[in-house]
C-alpha cells in the first residue's frame, strides 16, 4: 500500500500542475481534514453503536448459538480457528449476508484481530480468505441500489435483483479460488 | 425500508436475548462501547491517508480527462471514472451513480451498468486496508492484489449483465 499510496499522490500532483489545475487542488487539500472528520463520524457512529450491541449478544452467548448453526460451513472454509474467532466469523458473514453493513463491522475487526493470535505481520491464508470473501459476497440484497433507483421512478428495478444475487454467488466463488492461491505457495 | 426494519429488529433481540439470560445489558453495552471507540479512534490514522488520496485523484482532472477517450464507447464517460474510484470509495462510486441517473436515465444503458457497478464490487481497497489496519496487519499486498482482481471480474459481470438487459 506504502508504494501505491505515494506512487497515485505524486501522479496527481504532477497531472494537475502540468494541466494548470493547482488552484483547485490546493482548495480542496484544505477541505481534507474536515472531510474526514465528518467522514468518520458518519462511519464510526454506528460502528461505535453497534460494537455495543455486539457485546451484549456475546456476553448472552446469542453468537455461540448462531455460530453453532453454521459450524458446518464455518468449519470447512475456516479449519483451524479458535473457538471465539469462530463465533464472530459467523456473525460478520451472516450480517453480510442479510446486508446489514455497519452492524457487521465491529464484529469483522473483532474477527479479525482474535484471528491474529501471534505478532505476525502477514494475513493468515485464513484471515486473506475472510477478508476476500468480505469484499466478495457484500451484497445479496443491495438496498441502497434499489431503492435510490425508485426515487429515479426507474421502470427496470427488480429485474435487476436476481443478476445481483448471481454476481454475488459467483464473486464469492472466485473469491475463495484466489485465496487458495497463498496457501499453495506456502506449502511447497 | 426492508433493511431499517432488520436493524431494528436485531436490536430488540439482542437486547431483549440478553434480558432472558439476566445478563447486565447496560454494562455489557458499555463495554462494547468503549472498545468500539478504541478501534474507531485507531481507524482515524488510516482514514486520513484515503480520504487524502481518494480528494487528489477527483481533483487532479485525471478522471474526467481519461473518461473523455472513452466518449465513443456507447456509454456515458462518468460510468468509466466511477469504475476508477469504485475500489477506493464507496461515497464517490454512489454520488457519481446518482448524477449518471440524472444524466443518462436510470434505465439508459449507462445508468443500468453504473447501478450494477456500484451494487456488485466493493471498496475493495477500502475494506482490506482499513481492517488490517485495525486489526494491526501490515503486509497484505497479497490480498489487496485479490481484491483488485474481485473488482475487475466484478466491472466484467455488470457490463455483460447491462448488455442482456437493455
Amino acid at each position: 500500500m506504502n508504494r501505491i499510496w505515494v506512487f497515485l499522490i505524486l501522479f496527481c500532483l504532477l497531472y494537475g500542475l502540468l494541466r494548470g489545475r493547482s488552484e483547485e487542488m490546493i482548495r480542496n487539500l484544505l477541505e481534507v481534514p474536515n472531510k474526514t472528520v465528518s467522514a468518520l463520524l458518519k462511519i464510526g457512529g454506528p460502528v461505535i453503536f453497534y460494537a455495543g450491541l455486539l457485546e451484549i449478544a456475546s456476553a448472552s452467548g446469542l453468537i455461540k448459538r448462531l455460530a453453532e448453526r453454521f459450524s458446518f460451513i464455518i468449519n470447512k472454509l475456516f479449519p483451524t480457528l479458535s473457538a471465539p474467532a469462530r463465533e464472530h466469523v459467523a456473525l460478520a458473514l451472516v450480517a453480510n449476508l442479510l446486508g446489514l453493513g455497519a452492524a457487521g463491522t465491529p464484529s469483522v475487526i473483532k474477527a479479525l484481530k482474535l484471528m491474529r493470535r501471534e505478532k505476525k505481520e502477514e494475513p493468515s491464508p485464513e484471515m486473506a480468505r475472510f477478508l476476500l470473501l468480505n469484499v466478495a459476497c457484500f451484497t445479496v440484497f443491495p438496498v441502497t441500489v434499489l431503492s435510490v433507483r425508485k426515487i429515479f421512478f426507474a421502470k427496470i428495478n427488480m429485474e435487476l435483483l436476481p443478476f445481483f444475487i448471481l454476481a454475488s454467488f459467483f464473486l464469492s466463488i472466485v473469491a475463495l479460488l484466489i485465496s487458495k492461491i497463498p496457501e499453495r505457495k506456502n506449502v511447497s | 425500508m426492508l433493511v431499517n426494519h432488520l436493524l431494528i429488529a436485531y436490536i430488540v433481540f439482542v437486547v431483549f436475548y440478553g434480558f432472558l439470560k439476566k445478563i447486565n445489558c447496560f454494562e455489557a453495552f458499555a463495554a462494547g462501547v468503549k472498545e468500539g471507540t478504541i478501534t474507531v479512534v485507531n481507524m482515524y490514522s488510516y482514514f486520513l491517508g484515503f480520504v487524502l488520496l481518494v480528494n487528489m485523484i477527483e481533483s487532479c482532472g485525471i478522471l474526467a480527462d481519461l473518461g473523455s477517450l472513452f466518449q465513443r464507447m456507447g456509454f456515458s464517460p462518468l460510468v468509466f471514472v466511477q469504475a476508477l474510484l469504485r475500489p477506493f470509495s464507496a461515497a464517490s462510486s454512489y454520488a457519481l451513480m446518482l448524477e449518471i441517473y440524472g444524466s443518462a436515465g436510470v434505465d439508459s444503458f449507462s445508468g443500468i451498468l453504473s447501478a450494477f457497478i456500484h451494487g456488485i464490487s466493493d471498496a475493495s481497497v477500502f475494506i482490506i486496508v482499513f481492517y488490517c489496519g485495525a486489526a494491526g496487519i501490515k503486509k497484505y499486498s497479497r490480498t489487496l492484489l485479490g481484491g483488485i482482481f474481485l473488482n475487475i471480474i466484478g466491472f466484467f459481470l455488470a457490463y455483460i449483465f447491462a448488455l442482456l438487459l437493455s
